[in-house]
């Protein structure tokens, strides 16, 4: 009958669903059976440690030659590593690497969630470790790492702000920490500052963009300014000095570009557009917005700034470079001759591995001011302790246990150029003793110094949750510059409509 | 052969070859990537073969190894979406094609609007009310989204398969004696296996495919289904271009059992593409 | 379980299954209706009502502020609501138009009785079986000025001077983002319009010819006129499927550069996860459903229309 043998062919292709469907689940822990912990049958709440595989496959090596950009990058590939290496150490699983030995949860460790930033797979194992090292500290602590990446961290602590599932940790910059903070969705960690011993165990100015209204929302992790990188030969072959105010920066940009293989400046308006324009500004005494969070682009400085960068990356560099992101920016560096970058330091990773033969030939220096001379600008990454985490003891443990210098130093070097913020660790001999940093001894020097008084583009006068919402909000600073240099609407228009949005943007404060 | 039909197989040929070259170009292009690393990949010159057989981005894929946990939960989220999707429509279908009721054009019509409603304009509002329900980073959340998502398509072709099963067959059976569920499972939907298989599929696919909602209803890395957990290699920042390479990787080990089930299924996506557009 | 007896009688009277089976009809329709209920209209009415608030994800606190958010969209031009609006509808239109021709051409073309045509059809439809990621992810990478092969073929061709991003260009991104659309979506139009040609008899095209029609003439006297329902049919659905389109060109260019290919949905979307802002999200949202009815209307136009010719 044929009504039957559909339906037979029905029951059963609903049985094999089925059957599916229960395999599938039952399978959930996807790399490995459960064995010892009854963590693994419960992915989603099961605790993790860390510690167990390292990125094996993806780890680069620092100083081993690769193809371009792979070690000092971020292969989100290997960001998507860790939660797996973690379930096999929740199943009790062997999948470590010979450096890491596979820790076994004993039962009842309570787990720290850290989301990190980083995809460079250096780094991931570097916090990998840290687990491992950390719960031998504490046998009642586990580390559960998880990869979110920068550009994910907003949407990622809005919705677990919102479904009260915020992790006991996350990094960041302090720019996101502090709106997170005014979003009431991380703790105040003064008496945990105390802790570490109190301001004094940290630089002053890394430590300084971490308060709003008195209180210290976060704590520092690292800092790397954003320096003039030049390339010496190219100077020196034109017979050009370096640069002492924004007209001669121009002047000697223009003098190298030669179209198409020799260019005056790589710059990244794409991502980076803050950084001129700041520097320019500060070096005529005035700044992006000012101490009472009023933007001052808009002003005769701000005017002027806007104008040399687009003449900058219209006159001296290469078609196109108004799209260029930090990446672009640094390949052009790299393999092009190029008078300057303005870049971060992980340019001299870059450098060593794949242009070794312009090393001797990098000098790094503030760039020049008209006026005077600017503050450094410095990018400030740190922590942010979650409200509502289930483990905020567990978060300042880990915190702590990272926080001494030898620990701290696996971080620093994992990729080199960044600095650390704590004074202990910057007098320590042992941070300069790095195969890449010790072929640019003077470059580090000046970065140390910038880092150590350096602050943010944009945030001269520290957090304010109105420089947050007018410059990290939207991507208008890069939008302002492509409309000038890409479809050549005047400056002071293009400036304008840039003012009306981070103006718009504050006035979110207004409630 | 006339000369002219020579001509006219001559000109569709070439018409064909020129869509199917545009239609496989990419797939190889992504294929022969995945097999070449370094300054192969970025060199100045594009190569239009591998250089030879390179595994290194497919073992730098697996060693991160969590595209094998976005598969188990790309294929267990899917098969449940599938079967729900299918038990929900075909009841759905059986009450509004077999009951007579005041308001049913009401109901279909609010089906189809529902069908054309956005996923993305839920992003926020859903977000919100999971997270006030504690869904936010569940399965089971994600699935009920899916199932909903799909229901309308699979509601409106069920519907029309019903309808084309006389009334008269399970009216006998009625004055038979029949229970209403007994006539929707042994009479309905054996007779309109063909159109749940066909539903089955367009769920399956849906569900396989779908971006916005994995991606903000979902957060944890070892939940994400092959689409949003796909977009983590996509996440911008410095070394973009070296890691194409793994990207592409990642791509063909996407694209190979989906292909698969292309061809096992291409006859019924044709109908049901032509039985009534999809969503994409 | 389900015994092989074709179909048991229905227990009389009293009991559970009797009284299932009296109320099976809402039975059936409920868990359908509940999903729906959840998972659509609560979340959707939710948004209206979120669009009359200041509500932050930056503040906790949120109150009623009327028609502002409305206001400062349709007002404010730093929000971005009218060049978006502008975006959505190019990228709607000029895409919709493109598929369409593509999509016809290739119908025609698979219509053609010639050796191998099976093949054809499961070829051309490939573009549509994957993840949008995956497909996003290789025109990324076929664009991309550093090792891109589009654009190495554009400079060997003499069409670029030099390696660029398309893709970051403010006036090519939108056409490129188009072309990727096309490339993806003129299989759905095909495959409508190819089952519509199918069904066309093939009398028709013998009168014709006797009648001395060319090739134009055929197609623009008897294919066009059959296939006209299915055309209006599949454009309206197209154009409201695009103009929600959201994934591809969140993947592709996230709405840069310069707020070039910044449609709606991912202006909403931005508001919302970037600026802080889903009250404003809200709004932009609802703008949008309103548009979204006055396309739902022309579709169940257009299907009445259709159910009265085949009748």
């Amino acid at each position: 009958m044929k009504s039957l043998s559909r339906r037979g062919f029905l029951m059963g292709a609903f049985g094999a669903t089925a059957v599916a469907v229960m395999a599938a689940c039952g399978s959930s822990a996807p790399t490995a059976a459960p064995t010892s912990a009854p963590a693994a049958a419960k992915p989603t709440e099961a605790p993790k440690p860390a510690g167990t595989a390292a990125p094996a496959g993806a780890t680069a090596p620092a100083g081993a030659t690769t193809a371009p950009g792979a070690a000092a990058t971020k292969p989100a590939a290997a960001g998507a590593a860790s939660p797996v290496a973690q379930t096999n150490a929740a199943a009790g699983v062997s999948g470590g690497t010979p450096t890491a030995p596979t820790p076994t949860l004993p039962a009842g460790a309570k787990p720290v969630v850290f989301w990190i930033p980083w995809g460079q797979p250096e780094r991931q194992k570097w916090v990998l470790d840290t687990g491992v090292g950390f719960h031998q500290k504490y046998a009642d602590q586990a580390l559960q790492m998880e990869f979110v990446g920068f550009g994910n961290m907003r949407q990622r602590w809005i919705a677990a702000s919102q479904a009260g599932q915020m992790p006991e940790l996350f990094n960041v910059g302090f720019q996101e920490v502090g709106a997170a903070y005014i979003a009431n969705a991380v703790d105040p960690v003064d008496d945990f500052l105390k802790e570490l011993g109190g301001t004094n165990t940290f630089f002053e100015g890394p430590l300084a963009v971490w308060t709003w209204q008195g209180k210290y929302f976060g704590l520092p992790w690292y800092v790397f300014p954003r320096l003039y990188y030049y390339r010496k030969d190219l100077y020196e072959a034109k017979g050009l000095k370096l640069p002492t105010d924004p007209d001669s920066w121009y002047s000697d940009a223009k003098a190298l570009t030669q179209p198409p293989d020799k260019w005056g400046s790589a710059l990244a308006p794409a991502d980076h557009a803050g950084e001129p324009i700041d520097y320019y500004m500060r070096g005529v005494g005035s700044a992006m917005i000012d101490k009472d969070g009023k933007v001052q682009l808009g002003s005769p400085e701000g005017i002027a700034a806007v104008d040399f960068f687009a003449k900058l990356i219209k006159d001296t560099g290469p078609q196109g470079m108004a799209n260029y992101t930090e990446d672009d920016q640094v390949k052009l560096f790299i393999s092009k001759d190029v008078g300057y970058v303005l870049t971060w330091p992980a340019i001299l990773q870059w450098m060593a591995q794949q242009a070794q033969q312009h090393v001797k030939d990098l000098g790094a220096m503030v760039p020049p001011g008209k006026t005077t001379k600017p503050t450094p600008i410095a990018s400030n990454i740190g922590f942010g302790f979650g409200k509502g985490a289930k483990n905020p003891d567990g978060a300042r443990k880990y915190v702590q246990y990272i926080f001494q210098d030898d620990v701290y130093i696996g971080f620093q070097h994992s990729i080199a150029g960044v600095y650390p913020v704590t004074k202990s660790l910057a007098a320590s001999p042992k941070f300069a003793d790095h195969p890449i940093l010790k072929q640019f001894p003077d470059v580090v020097k000046v970065g140390q110094e910038a880092s150590n008084t350096g602050v943010e583009a944009g945030y001269l006068y520290g957090f304010n949750p109105a420089n947050t919402l007018a410059l990290n909000t939207n991507p208008g600073l890069a939008q302002m510059m492509q409309a000038i240099v890409l479809q050549n609407v005047p400056v002071q228009q293009a400036v304008d409509d840039q003012v009306k949005r981070m103006n718009a943007a504050i006035a979110q404060l207004k409630r | 052969m006339t000369r002219a039909r020579v001509r006219h197989r001559l000109v569709v040929y070439a018409g064909l070859c020129l869509y199917t070259v545009m239609a496989i170009f990419p797939l190889y292009w992504l294929l022969k990537s995945s097999f070449t690393t370094g300054l192969d990949l970025i060199g100045p010159r594009p190569l239009w073969l591998p250089p030879r057989l390179d595994f290194t981005n497919y073992e730098r894929v697996l060693s991160v190894g969590l595209i094998t946990t976005f598969f188990v939960n790309s294929v267990k989220i899917a098969l449940l979406s599938t079967f729900f999707t299918i038990v929900i429509a075909s009841l759905a279908a059986y009450s509004l094609t077999r009951f007579r009721f005041r308001g049913r054009d009401l109901v279909q019509r609010s089906v189809l609007l529902a069908y054309m409603y956005p996923g993305i304009l839920l992003a926020v509002p859903l977000t919100l009310v999971y997270a006030q329900v504690g869904l936010i980073n569940s399965h089971a959340g994600l699935l009920i989204a899916y199932v909903t998502f799909s229901l309308p398509f699979a509601l409106w072709l069920l519907m029309a398969y019903f309808e084309t099963i006389p009334h008269e067959i399970d009216e006998a059976a009625r004055v038979d004696g029949a229970t209403h569920f007994a006539v929707f499972s042994r009479i309905i939907l054996p007779l309109a296996a063909p159109g749940i298989v066909t539903a089955s599929i367009f769920a399956f696919l849906g569900a396989w495919n779908e971006f916005v909602l994995g991606l903000v209803l979902i957060q944890r890395n070892e939940l994400k289904t092959v689409p949003v957990g796909l977009a983590l290699f996509l996440s911008g920042g410095p070394g973009d271009t070296i890691e194409w390479g793994a990207r592409m990787a990642a791509g063909v080990m996407v694209i190979v059992p989906s292909l698969l089930f292309f061809l096992v299924a291409s006859g019924r996506i044709a109908r049901g593409l032509a039985a009534g557009a999809v969503k994409g | 379980m389900a015994t092989r007896a074709a179909v048991r009688p229905r227990a009389a009277g009293a009991g559970l299954s009797a009284s299932v089976d009296r109320h099976f009809m809402w039975i059936g329709l409920a868990p359908a209706a509940l999903c729906l209920a959840c998972v659509i209209v609560y979340p959707v009415l939710a948004n209206i009502g979120y669009s009359f608030t200041n509500k932050s994800f930056l503040f906790p606190d949120t109150s009623f502020v009327g028609l502002k958010n409305y206001v400062d969209i349709l007002s404010d031009e730093t929000f971005g609501f009218w060049s978006s609006l502008k975006v959505s509808v190019t990228w709607t239109l000029a895409t919709v138009a493109v598929q369409f021709v593509v999509g016809m051409v290739a119908a025609l073309l698979l219509n053609q009785d010639v050796p191998g045509q099976r093949t054809f059809r499961v070829l051309l439809l490939v573009p549509w079986a994957f993840p949008v990621i995956v497909y996003a992810m290789i025109w990324r990478w076929m664009l991309n000025d550093q090792g891109g092969v589009i654009t190495w073929l554009a400079v060997a061709l003499g069409l670029m001077r030099e390696p660029r991003f398309l893709l970051g260009d403010p006036y090519l991104a939108l056409p490129t983002v188009i072309a990727v659309a096309v490339w993806y979506g003129y299989p759905f139009m095909a495959s409508t319009m190819l089952a519509g040609m199918q069904s066309i008899g093939e009398e028709y095209y013998e009168v014709a010819k006797i009648e001395g029609a060319n090739a134009w003439q055929q197609f623009r006297y008897v294919t066009l006129p059959f296939l006209k329902p299915v055309i209006v049919i599949v454009l309206v659905l197209r154009t409201i499927f695009l103009f929600n389109g959201f994934e591809l060109i969140y993947l592709l260019t996230g709405g840069g550069p310069n707020g070039a290919t910044l449609t709606l949905p991912l202006l909403a979307y931005n508001l919302g996860w970037q600026q802080f802002l889903p009250g404003k999200a809200a709004a932009v949202s609802v703008l949008m459903l309103i548009v979204l009815m006055f396309a739902a209307f022309a579709y169940l136009r257009a299907l009445r229309v259709q159910r009265q010719l085949e009748a």
